[in-house]
């Protein structure tokens, strides 16, 4: 299994334990700070997810869509991302890293340059969720030829009927939107979310996790025995930013979480 | 993507065949199969398909003499699997399918070696592969990512993984061919396999049997299941490369609940008379298409002005509110939003939601809230909730964003009204049905006064909904020149402008991939226009469609050139243009100077002017721009 987010999946389900994923934007508030968030979260955090800040970001909310626009002010894009990426993987951390990033920002980069890019920088992931399944078909064909970088697929409360043939060949993990609309709302769940939470692992060959407004492993306790992670991004933008943005604080926070998580 | 059901061994199959529209119908002549046929049996269920479906016959090894038995019988193609001699390619009159063992490399090489060794005319019978499973009607799958590797690495190949050189051969041996793509397909597993491989044809058999045979409703669950994947790939959410659906997973099945109900809406008779009813006593309509006479006279053509400036709320943008929010009634919502930059489409919005008794919310820039604020209190008199949008730059594109935000957390019984051609389909499919009007009353209006088309027809082009209201029913008559006129702010070589199709990449933005202003990242820039309803940094997906064929000529604008024609149209025609809507008059003059006196064209007058007086009097004063 040559992807590192497969690896790390295989690994969690060997020692029974459930995934702790979080998210931050890249270049907030510039890159070495987010390259000192990376590193102090090794070995800690199953997975990071580097938000590419984008001008549009339509699935995001209020935090997000802060932290995006300032990253932009403070110079980041996705080319210093990549580079960035390479430094990470040059100083040999392995940690599993994706891109969380909107379709367009793929587009301009151009779809073959971008998948081969990742393949060589060590991106391990792509999250895009302004890419819904009957759009995915030129990434996917790009995408084909080398599992180093894999499509993760999201499913939503309202997916119904779509969740079957999106998850027909998804790789690495399900991202499952736990609340309707944009990241970052209050963890009040949509009506039916355990259900749906259910029906979506019954489904699912690969892990599931659920993302969107968490902040604590307390808030996923209802559904602990459903769910295989949790995902937290805007929460932990906000928690980083009263902390100045120290390395530490990172640390902390992923420690403590990743552990309440394997004890709820 | 053409579809072959294999294997049929009763009449009424055929019927199954006709109905869901297969393209070819495949019949077996192998006595160890199960689906074997005697000639009398194939010609009795030959005698029920439709003309248009091809009739294969499927052989093992055959020899001259069996060919030339089933050449007896009026089939189209044969299909060949294990030994292909040249005996039996000579005798064949009809086009050859090859089957080649794709999961076997072996077998797949030394095929190619045979079909190398013939004479170019035989080896030119065989028009395509049938890439099948290792034990021929085995239903089974064969290996397809290692299978796709070997066929089509050419191109593809990761850097870094060194090429087999034998793939490279089978390469452009199956390119050269039709692909026709079987072994073990079924409802479920034929969408995978078509993304894979990309085949010209795909060939089910045991995948859609029953107990008795071929199975009526797996033949129809297939068919389906391909034709929705062929329409994707096809596009049917597309204009060319332009459109398609780029939103949040959580809006798919939305938009697909509103496709559903837009179309069954257009063919239902009573939602026509309702929309009608309301653009005729509610909006004014039909709008008169005036001839501008002294215009006329000084530029030496006939200009006619549709006059949307003369419907109720002003301008155009009404015509495609009725629609919408009679489609949103129609589907049990209660609540409507909307996007606005100027305010045009959000008044409209806010009128329509208080004629129908919905709760209406307006997303609006901050910046713009400030800008417009007669617009804003007329939509708060109508009873809408304007919500301010601080982010981003607290313009349209933002209050896009928010808008589509909102929706996405509320599409249970919120209906989103999007005013401009763009968003993701079937929204630039609605715009334009619900603006069509605009052509085809002006169509209608001209002939009846020219007897004939116009030469040329025009409008100005922001997201693009007037134009391509007014471009919809001329677009297939080739001899009238379509234009769509765009904003190009303070020059289209400086920063300032808002002209996508001329300075613009294409890209994705609100849903739709299309022509954007966008910097070196990928960013969305910021549009300027004089004119707010142009100030956008896209267009919808259609514009661009028009744009790259040819159909439609897009040409730039300055916010002077429209200034000019704003106070040139008032002062001779007694008519205020919206900022808009002088764009096009500005291009019209100029376009006026090629033509004739004999010639005429048509110029959509969007809008009217009374929402500009502050920003013309800001222009007149030498205070120059307020947006």
């Amino acid at each position: 299994m040559s992807n590192r987010i497969e690896a790390r999946m295989a690994a969690l389900k060997e020692k029974n334990e459930k995934a702790f994923i979080t998210y931050i934007t890249a270049g907030l508030p510039d890159m070495k700070a987010t390259k000192e968030i990376i590193k102090a979260q090794n070995g800690i955090t199953d997975v990071i997810e580097l938000g590419i800040p984008f001008s549009d970001p339509i699935a995001d909310g209020p935090v997000i869509q802060q932290a995006s626009y300032e990253a932009i002010l403070n110079g980041a894009s996705l080319r210093k991302t990549f580079d960035l990426m390479e430094e990470i993987r040059a100083e040999g951390i392995e940690q599993p890293i994706l891109f969380m990033m909107y379709y367009n920002t793929v587009v301009n980069y151009g779809i073959e340059a971008f998948v081969k890019k990742c393949n060589e920088t060590g991106v391990d992931g792509l999250i895009i969720p302004d890419l819904p399944f009957e759009e995915q078909e030129n990434l996917k064909k790009a995408l084909d030829n080398d599992d180093r970088t894999i499509l993760i697929q999201l499913v939503s409360p309202v997916s119904a009927d779509r969740i079957s043939k999106i998850l027909a060949d998804a790789k690495g993990f399900v991202y499952c939107v736990s609340a309707m609309g944009v990241t970052g709302q209050s963890a009040t769940f949509h009506k039916e979310v355990m259900n749906y939470l259910a029906d979506v692992k019954a489904k699912s060959a690969i892990p599931v996790m659920m993302g969107f407004g968490i902040r604590t492993a307390a808030d996923v306790a209802p559904m602990k025995d459903i769910i295989d992670g949790a995902i937290v991004g805007s929460h932990f933008i906000n928690l980083m930013r009263e902390n100045d943005f120290k390395a530490e604080a990172a640390t902390e926070y992923a420690t403590t979480f990743k552990k309440e998580l394997n004890e709820i | 993507m053409k579809i072959k059901i294999c294997g049929l061994t009763r009449p009424e199959e055929a019927n199954y065949i006709n109905e869901n529209k297969v393209d070819y119908a495949g019949f077996v002549f192998y006595k160890p199969s199960k689906r074997n046929l005697t000639l009398e049996q194939a010609k009795e269920i030959m005698n029920h398909l439709n003309e248009d479906v091809k009739k294969v016959a499927v052989m093992v090894s055959p020899d001259a003499e069996m060919v030339e038995a089933i050449q007896s019988l009026p089939f189209d193609i044969l299909q060949i699997h294990k030994e292909l001699s040249e005996e039996v390619l000579k005798v064949a009159a009809l086009p050859v399918w090859y089957a080649v063992n794709i999961s076997d490399e072996a077998e797949a090489i030394a095929k190619k070696a045979i079909i190398d060794k013939l004479p170019a005319d035989l080896a030119d019978k065989i028009e395509a592969i049938v890439v099948d499973a290792p034990n021929f009607g085995s239903g089974q799958t064969f290996n397809w990512h290692k299978s796709r590797r070997m066929l089509k690495a050419g191109a593809q190949s990761p850097p870094g993984v060194e090429e087999d050189t034998e793939d490279v051969t089978l390469t452009s041996f199956f390119e050269e061919k039709k692909f026709v793509l079987a072994g073990g397909l079924n409802a479920d597993n034929v969408k995978e396999g078509i993304r894979i491989f990309s085949p010209d044809i795909v060939d089910v058999s045991s995948g859609v049997e029953g107990e008795q045979g071929k199975d009526k409703e797996k033949i129809t669950a297939f068919v389906n299941a391909v034709r929705q994947i062929g329409e994707n790939m096809n596009k049917r959410a597309y204009y060319g490369e332009y459109g398609g659906q780029y939103v949040s997973e959580s809006l798919m099945n939305t938009l697909d609940e509103i496709d559903a109900a837009f179309e069954e809406a257009i063919k239902d008779p009573e939602f026509i008379k309702q929309y009608h009813y309301y653009l005729k006593q509610y909006v004014g309509r039909e709008t008169p298409l005036y001839f501008a006479e002294r215009i006329s006279e000084k530029y030496g053509t006939k200009i006619y002005l549709k006059r949307e400036d003369l419907n109720h709320t002003g301008a155009h943008k009404i015509n495609n509110v009725i629609g919408q929010i009679l489609l949103a009634k129609r589907m049990g919502k209660t609540k409507v939003i909307a996007e606005t930059g100027a305010g045009q489409h959000g008044v409209a919005t806010a009128t329509g939601a208080a004629l129908f008794n919905m709760e209406c919310t307006v997303y609006m820039g901050k910046e713009d809230v400030e800008r417009q604020a007669l617009n804003v209190m007329r939509m708060e008199m109508l009873g809408a909730k304007v919500v301010a949008v601080e982010s981003g730059s607290n313009t349209l594109k933002d209050a896009t964003n928010e808008a589509i935000r909102t929706w996405a957390k509320t599409a249970e019984d919120t209906f989103y009204i999007i005013g401009s051609a763009i968003g993701p389909y079937p929204y630039p499919k609605m715009v334009k049905e619900f603006q069509a009007v605009i052509s085809r009353e002006a169509k209608v209006q001209h002939m009846e006064v020219e007897g004939r088309l116009p030469d040329v027809v025009m409008a100005c082009v922001g997201g693009g909904s007037n134009s391509i209201g007014m471009f919809a029913d001329f677009i297939d008559e080739e001899g009238v020149e379509l234009i769509g006129v765009e904003a190009a702010g303070k020059g289209v070589d400086t920063d300032e402008h808002a002209a996508s199709m001329a300075k613009g990449r294409p890209g994705v933005l609100h849903g739709t991939r299309s022509y954007l202003l966008q910097d070196e990242d990928g960013n969305i820039q910021l549009a300027h226009s004089i004119s707010a309803g142009l100030d956008y940094p896209g267009v919808g997906p259609e514009h661009a469609y028009l744009h790259d064929t040819g159909r439609a000529k897009y040409v730039p604008i300055t916010d002077t050139e429209a200034m000019d024609a704003l106070m040139e149209l008032t002062q001779m025609e007694g008519i205020i243009p919206a900022i808009e809507s002088a764009h096009a008059m500005a291009y019209a003059f100029k376009k006026a100077k090629e033509m004739t006196p004999d010639q005429s064209m048509i110029v959509c007058l969007s809008g009217r002017g009374d929402k500009d007086v502050n920003t013309i009097s800001n222009y007149l004063a030498g205070k120059g721009y307020l947006n």
